[in-house]
């Protein structure tokens, strides 16, 4: 089961900390479907949050179509995010590998890269769009 | 909430359970001690004379003055440590924030903690005041008149009602001051002034009984030089009587003043009153027998003084709790 | 969400001998919220609860626990308090603190008292006076808890706590939330200590309400922008301005409730919890020295 862990200095807000945790736990394939996710008091229990704000994080990931409730029993993972794109042995990650390795050999420190990758990132992907949503 | 009084009170209730049968248990054995002394040395009288007399009261004077300061020590000791803290160690520890935010108002609060803190102390030293009548009685020769101090505050129902007083003087205290020190301080000294201001007005409380106690012919001074040294016939007087004073009148049925040297003096001076006739001098007198009636006055007296304190603790309640 | 409302006050006032403590005030708290109670110290917050609690008396309006007054016969039984000094009978064990709780309440839920108990790790042979601050919270809790409340209310329970029995104490808390659904005001001057936790907030300062509601409502209210100095006069309408602070050329100005700004040389954020409540503290603080100085 996923356990979460909540930093109170990041300026995310909790309940986006949770969504965020539990994707992420759903890419690397650490949560699979059918799994159950803690319940709220669990997870206040071992975080102290307020128990509606792991609510209101549970339903965001319902809204997504990622878990869902089942009445008395808890809540129930549906579908995983891990996908043929990220996997370690997919076409696209090796063209990345092989882009930095020209970058390193050009002479770019990690700061450059990332800034480099970074700036064409915002270009592509609009700010404000996917896991980002506010509110 | 009786439970919780009860368990906050349970070591001082206990204690004075423990001081009150300790004090009843040295008085029942003086009382075996000297009926026994009174057996074998006067043949149970308990008014014997001579020598068998002396060594009784060589045996126990030393005792009744202890037990005297004792039992005026007693009511003011264990009202102070009842009353005091009652309260105030709830306010100075704040759990009457505790209690009063439970399902118990503060009526129930105060009312419920002095039944169940106060009561007991008062039955039990009602209890010791009356064992102190029954323990006294063969030392009632040496202890003087019981309708006089000492003796009247040391023993009977006055006892309950002095611990009254003290323990209502130190629970509103603790209520207005909310300091167990400045309860248990002005629980003391009231009792006191209450005990001195009351105890003055003592013969007041029936009106006393009168007797012509002697009539001094005109022209003499009957304690003069010469004079037989006792003209006043005490005979209609019981001895267990508080004496209270000697009135003169002459013989129209006026009162006159009579200086004691018209009492003591060699020759009847001018200003002497029986130098134009002949005098009657009364003693008014409170008779033994009034000894329950007193104590009854005295202990009512300060049962409504306890009331009024409670009455102002109570008040203060009302108003005030934070 | 229901509507029904755990805390109201309406026009609520106390004054003591040395001036008002409380005046004017008035908010309305949901049932179900978490809420924060923050403000800074003598800020009226434990008068607040004292009030509720029916310790004092109001001098003016009303106090309303699930739409009942206090009464004289003890507090209202869906109301539990938990007072910052967390008073406790010392020379009782911890399991006659428990039995005080049943003698003094009719509806005392003595299995789930023990249970918080156990959970805390808490010997009931154990007298009080040898508990250590963080046991001693656990007890006062589960006293406090014993009686079922719909709405708890804590005056500063993590003040004098060690980090460790802070977050225990926060959990316990928080969990007991999560199975009740129960309604918290929860008092701090500690801001960190309450951000996660509250989804309310209320906000006194110099005995008045200056903000309260749901805290994402607040959050997104209210905007935080930075620009030029010089542009900052007159931009805003009147009234929507709470801060406005300027280090030099650069101005900070929090807004409410204002049309997003667009502007060149201006960025808005959306203020953190911390930021929001500081702002209002701090122009509450202003405006008490203001009219101060136009009364003297």
């Amino acid at each position: 089961m996923i356990e979460f862990r909540i930093d109170r200095r990041s300026g995310v807000a909790t309940y986006l900390q949770l969504v965020q945790q539990t994707k992420q736990a759903l890419r690397l394939g650490l949560l699979q479907p059918g799994d159950r996710l803690p319940t709220a008091k669990e997870v206040v229990a071992a975080t102290a949050i307020n128990p509606n704000t792991v609510l209101k994080a549970y339903r965001e990931l319902e809204r997504e179509g990622l878990v869902e409730p089942r009445p008395g029993l808890g809540t129930f993972v549906r579908r995983s995010l891990a996908s043929a794109g990220t996997a370690e042995d997919s076409p696209l990650r090796g063209e990345l590998d092989a882009w930095m390795s020209r970058a390193q050999t050009a002479g770019l420190d990690r700061e450059d890269v990332e800034a480099l990758f970074k700036a064409v990132l915002d270009t592509r992907y609009r700010l404000g769009t996917g896991d980002h949503t506010e509110g | 909430m009786s439970w919780v009084a009860w368990r906050q009170q349970r070591l001082l209730l206990l204690s004075v359970l423990g001081v009150v049968v300790v004090a009843a248990g040295v008085m029942t054995y003086f009382r075996l001690d000297a009926n026994a002394y009174l057996a074998t040395n006067c043949g149970g009288q308990a008014d014997c004379s001579g020598p068998a007399m002396d060594g009784f009261r060589d045996r126990y004077s030393g005792y009744t003055m202890f037990l005297r300061l004792a039992m005026l020590a007693l009511p003011a000791l264990v009202g102070m440590f009842a009353g005091g803290p009652l309260f105030a160690r709830d306010f100075e520890q704040r759990t009457h924030v505790l209690s009063l935010t439970q399902s118990v108002g503060r009526t129930r609060w105060w009312a419920t903690k002095l039944l169940v803190g106060g009561v007991p102390v008062v039955v039990m030293m009602l209890a010791l005041g009356l064992v102190a009548i029954w323990a006294a009685e063969p030392m009632n020769v040496i202890q003087g008149v019981r309708l006089r101090t000492p003796s009247f505050e040391t023993q009977g129902l006055v006892i309950g009602a002095y611990t009254l007083f003290g323990l209502t003087v130190g629970a509103s205290a603790g209520l207005l001051f909310r300091s167990t020190l400045a309860a248990m301080a002005l629980s003391v000294v009231l009792y006191v002034v209450a005990l001195v201001a009351v105890g003055a007005q003592r013969e007041h409380y029936l009106p006393p009984e009168t007797v012509t106690t002697a009539v001094i012919p005109q022209g003499t001074t009957p304690y003069g030089p010469g004079s037989s040294g006792r003209a006043s016939s005490d005979e209609n007087i019981p001895e267990d009587s508080w004496r209270l004073a000697e009135n003169y009148f002459d013989q129209h049925g006026n009162q006159v003043t009579m200086p004691m040297r018209c009492l003591f003096g060699e020759v009847v001076a001018a200003d002497c009153p029986q130098l134009t006739g002949p005098i009657t001098e009364v003693t008014s007198y409170h008779p033994g027998i009034r000894f329950w009636a007193f104590q009854s006055i005295e202990s009512g007296i300060f049962a409504v003084l306890g009331a009024v304190v409670l009455a102002l603790g109570w008040w203060r309640l009302r108003r005030r709790v934070l | 969400m229901s509507t029904t409302i755990a805390l109201a006050a309406a026009e609520l006032g106390k004054r003591y001998k040395r001036g008002w403590a409380l005046r004017g005030c008035g908010f309305e708290l949901p049932a179900g919220r978490v809420a924060a109670l923050v403000g800074p110290n003598g800020a009226g917050k434990s008068t607040l609860m004292a009030l509720a609690t029916g310790l004092l008396t109001p001098t003016t309006g009303t106090i309303r626990i699930f739409g009942d007054q206090p009464v004289r016969s003890g507090t209202h039984p869906k109301l539990g308090f938990l007072a910052q000094d967390k008073p406790l009978f010392r020379r009782f064990t911890v399991a006659e603190t428990l039995h005080a709780g049943r003698a003094l309440n009719p509806t005392w839920d003595q299995a789930y008292a023990e249970r918080l108990i156990a959970e805390a790790g808490v010997p009931t042979q154990a007298r009080i006076n040898t508990l250590s601050g963080g046991q001693r919270t656990r007890v006062a809790l589960a006293v406090a808890l014993g009686r079922r409340p719909e709405l708890l209310m804590l005056d500063e329970p993590l003040a004098d706590l060690d980090p460790v029995a802070r977050d225990e104490v926060m959990q316990t808390l928080m969990a007991e939330v999560a199975e009740t659904g129960m309604t918290v005001l929860l008092s701090s001057h500690v801001l960190a200590e309450l951000d996660g936790v509250c989804d309310h907030l209320l906000v006194l300062a110099g005995g008045g309400v200056r903000l309260s509601g749901d805290v994402d409502d607040l959050l997104a209210e209210h905007q935080l922008l930075i620009g030029p100095s010089e542009d900052s006069a007159g931009l805003f309408p009147t009234g929507s301005v709470v801060e406005s602070r300027s280090t030099g050329r650069q101005a900070t100005v929090l807004v409410r409730g204002a049309a997003p700004v667009d502007r060149p040389g201006w960025v808005a954020h959306e203020p953190t919890l911390e930021e929001l409540v500081k702002a209002y503290l701090r122009s509450a603080g202003k405006a008490k020295a203001v009219a101060e100085a136009v009364s003297a």
